[in-house]
């Protein structure tokens, strides 16, 4: 017995080789992933929501096309850390709202035109309390700009003496309302108002949010498939005419009015790639990468150069989407099909190595 | 005088046996039941997976089975189970507690494949068997009422059947780890391991690969051999606190819900049989009637609802050992396939991950759309169907409803559906050249699952 017991032993180190661990600690991927990639892309986010509330004020002080291209192009700007966020679009951003009450999309003129049309003083309250179809960036960007009349009309329009000074107010007030929301996530991750991101170095300890590290992962992982698929089947898929039995649809782009589309889709998929990688601006910390790197080193390999070659796929398409669709179809389709791979590896092998649960329910399994 | 003739079958299957423990384990059970329901509603699952989705994976032959119309209706369903349950435990119309405990939880677990649980499974043989097992003739409101069903023993094969359908769970749930990847490669406990870093105590253990080697090892043997150690009287008080130890381990590693205290309370038909004699006063008078005489002979006669009873779990033993086996008749690894997979003690077996999208064609306009699944199901929908063909097939086929009332007298739909096993790379599931609208779900092999490939991790 005692032989036979020394023989297991001898076996199961044999098979298992030296010790190797299958993981890096969690807190510091967490802690890596906190304050190098989602704390700045957030405070990025407070900037340019900040810029955007000064210019769109500037805007309203006195309509002008300069002053119209400044806030366009500070809402363009404004647009790139929100994207990139949607690969961590979990946490704060969902519980308190702010995904909804900031970037509700496709757009619902008749909503805002409504609110144009109506009577009741407009003010941060009155924002606060609107439908998410009413208010955000994409309200926003129908007032800021128009695909058929162009920048001409948009000025006829904040210039005009019944209700041009109403839009502006409304525009004004809904920039202010997007950099109030900016800062409350922010804060909610992490300063005296919030703590989400203790909760989630601290998963599986002391944490408030997550009993367990593999829940914190899940929810990353999650994520970070939901905006693969969302790029793939919505963003490039919906224009492309994969949803109306092949006939491009341009109008269902995103950001459809700004013919930012390609803009939006290549910050959604640098946000990705930061988030895998940990590497935003010059901060290069542990990322996921490293993670899948100890138990599938080509694994983790694999899944950078797929989201490379997804993001080189979407910069090789002229812009805009809206018309690509229709005259660059090949290289949007190869785009489609580039962001296909990266949602099969993350949905599949990534989520695979991981252990996590692609799931959004807490159903028991066996 | 003739000496009365020996007859060991008889001494095997009718030797009066205490009823104490049968009736305990009546009372735990059923109680465990009804805990679980109510936890169940309480979880908002009723609604989440049985009135919200637009859509039902219904088990071959059983597309009839249907959710009750309207919310109140699952939940009127749902809160008759919970009394049900509370019935067998209590033994207060004990038979027909458990008819229609055995109907209703069956009835659920038909709606959907999506929600298809080992233990789930377990339940529903249990209290069939259960149905023919008279579990309320002692410690019960039944044998209360009606003094006249006390009993004070039950022939063994009663305390067997519940025993073997037990040890059947454990047993093989070993045979299922006989893989290559549960043996060789640790998997998947190598991944499930090293996601749980914040275990206490050994967490830091998990990262390390010789551990899941360690674990896979040991929970296979664990399985094999674990109803032989509870058959064994000497080894019996060891083997149960093993069984708590490990079910309790696997509470702190795996969302796996009530399974663990299910096979906790499960195991206790393994103690001798009349081991509630111990802890209950007799000044209760839940067991009537002094423990039977060790020397007692068996019944010379045994009533005909007995007989009955005792000749269909022949039968149903018999089907229980050869149906997890059923997989061999097909080609393939069963893990890839998953044809044979359900109701065969496949226990926590594999890490499997997918992505399908599906393709809607009209060959007469050469109109096509992608379609993504999450637009038609739900979330736990989406991610079971990724990688379960006969889902895939059946997903496939509503779909081309869907588009021929769209107005498509004629529809394709084809499946772009990759899986990943166990860490290796994601590899195409199903031919995406298959128009599986046409295709007719059977028993038969799958053709259009496609050949796996095990590549390196």
């Amino acid at each position: 017995m005692k032989s036979l017991s020394i023989v297991l032993l001898v076996a199961l180190l044999a098979i298992g080789g030296c010790a190797s661990p299958l993981a890096p600690p969690s807190d510091q991927l967490f802690k890596s992933l906190g304050y190098g990639v989602i704390l700045p892309i957030y405070d990025d986010f407070i900037d340019e929501s900040a810029l955007l509330s000064d210019s769109a004020a500037e805007l309203c002080s006195g309509p002008s096309a300069d002053l119209l291209a400044q806030t366009q192009d500070a809402w363009r700007r404004t647009r790139i850390p929100l994207k990139k966020s949607e690969a961590f679009r979990f946490g704060p951003m969902k519980t308190l709202g702010v995904d909804q009450a900031i970037d509700f999309w496709p757009t619902r003129p008749e909503n805002i035109e409504e609110v144009v049309a109506a009577t009741e003083p407009i003010d941060d309250t009155f924002i606060e309390n609107l439908g998410t179809s009413a208010k955000g960036l994409p309200a926003i960007e129908y007032l800021l700009f128009d695909p058929e009349g162009g920048n001409e009309q948009i000025l006829v329009e904040l210039n005009d003496p019944a209700t041009g000074e109403r839009r502006c107010e409304y525009l004004s007030a809904m920039a202010r309302n997007v950099e109030a929301k900016a800062v409350l996530v922010r804060q909610a991750w992490d300063s005296e108002d919030g703590h989400f991101l203790r909760d989630l170095i601290t998963a599986g300890g002391d944490s408030d949010a997550y009993p367990t590290v593999s829940a914190a992962t899940s929810d990353f992982v999650n994520s970070m498939i939901f905006l693969a698929e969302s790029v793939q089947g919505m963003k490039i898929g919906g224009p492309l005419g994969k949803r109306s039995g092949g006939t491009p649809d341009p109008e269902s782009a995103e950001s459809y009015y700004s013919d930012n589309s390609l803009n939006d889709i290549i910050a959604n998929l640098e946000g990705l790639q930061s988030l895998y990688l940990a590497k935003y601006g010059i901060e290069d910390g542990s990322g996921f990468d490293d993670f899948v790197r100890l138990q599938n080193p080509e694994l983790a390999d694999d899944i950078a150069d797929q989201i490379e070659a997804a993001l080189e796929a979407v910069r090789a398409i002229p812009p805009p989407l809206t018309e690509a669709v229709v005259h660059h179809a090949a290289l949007v389709e190869t785009a489609y099909e580039e962001v296909r791979q990266v949602q099969v590896l993350l949905e599949g092998d990534f989520a695979g190595v991981l252990g996590s649960t692609v799931t959004f329910s807490d159903n028991d399994g066996d | 005088m003739t000496a009365t003739k020996k007859d060991p079958f008889k001494d095997l299957f009718f030797r009066p046996t205490d009823i104490a423990s049968v009736a305990a384990f009546r009372f735990f059970f059923g109680a465990l039941l009804f805990f679980s329901v109510i936890r169940f509603m309480a979880k908002g699952w009723v609604g989440q997976f049985y009135i919200e989705p637009n859509y039902f994976f219904t088990y071959y032959g059983f597309s009839w089975v249907k959710p009750w119309p309207g919310w109140w209706g699952m939940y009127l369903h749902f809160s008759l189970m919970a009394l049900a349950a509370l019935g067998i435990a209590l033994g207060f119309y004990y038979r027909a507690a458990t008819i229609f405990f055995f109907l209703s939880f069956t009835y659920v677990e038909l709606l959907d494949k999506t929600n298809y649980l080992n233990h789930y499974y377990f339940v529903s043989l249990i209290t069939l068997l259960m149905i023919f097992l008279p579990l309320h003739r002692a410690a019960s409101l039944d044998a209360w009422r009606k003094p006249d069903l006390r009993r004070s023993t039950l022939p063994a094969w009663v305390l067997g059947s519940l025993q073997l359908q037990v040890g059947l769970v454990y047993f093989f749930g070993g045979i299922a780890k006989l893989k290559s990847d549960w043996i060789l490669q640790a998997q998947p406990l190598k991944i499930w391991l090293a996601a749980r870093p914040e275990f206490p105590l050994l967490g830091p253990f998990f990262q390390e690969a010789w551990v899941a080697h360690a674990m896979s090892l040991a929970g296979l043997l664990f399985d094999l051999s674990i109803p032989f150690w509870l058959l064994w009287r000497k080894s019996r008080p060891f083997a149960y606190a093993a069984v708590v130890a490990f079910h309790l381990m696997t509470v702190k590693l795996f969302y796996i819900g009530m399974f663990p205290w299910i096979m906790i309370v499960a195991a206790m038909v393994f103690f001798s049989p009349g081991w509630p004699r111990r802890f209950w006063p007799k000044s209760w008078g839940l067991f009537s009637e002094a423990p039977p005489s060790l020397n007692a002979k068996p019944a010379t006669r045994s009533g005909p609802f007995q007989k009955l009873g005792f000749s269909l779990c022949g039968l149903y033993f018999l089907i229980q050992f050869l149906f997890p086996f059923r997989h061999l008749l097909y080609p393939g690894p069963v893990t890839w396939t998953e044809e044979g997979y359900r109701f065969s003690w496949n226990v926590m077996l594999m890490e499997k991950n997918g992505s399908v999208e599906f393709q809607v064609r009209n060959p007469l306009t050469n109109q096509t759309w992608q379609v993504r699944p999450r637009e038609y199901l739900k979330p736990q929908q989406v991610k079971m169907m990724a990688t379960q063909p006969d889902m895939i097939l059946a997903f496939a086929h509503y779909l081309a409803e869907i588009y021929r009332a769209k107005g498509n007298a004629d529809v394709e739909v084809r499946a772009e559906a990759f899986a990943s096993l166990n860490g290796r790379p994601s590899q195409r599931l199903i031919d995406p050249s298959v128009d599986l609208s046409r295709v007719q779900d059977s028993f038969q092999p799958k053709p259009w699952i496609l050949p796996f490939q095990d590549k390196g991790r």
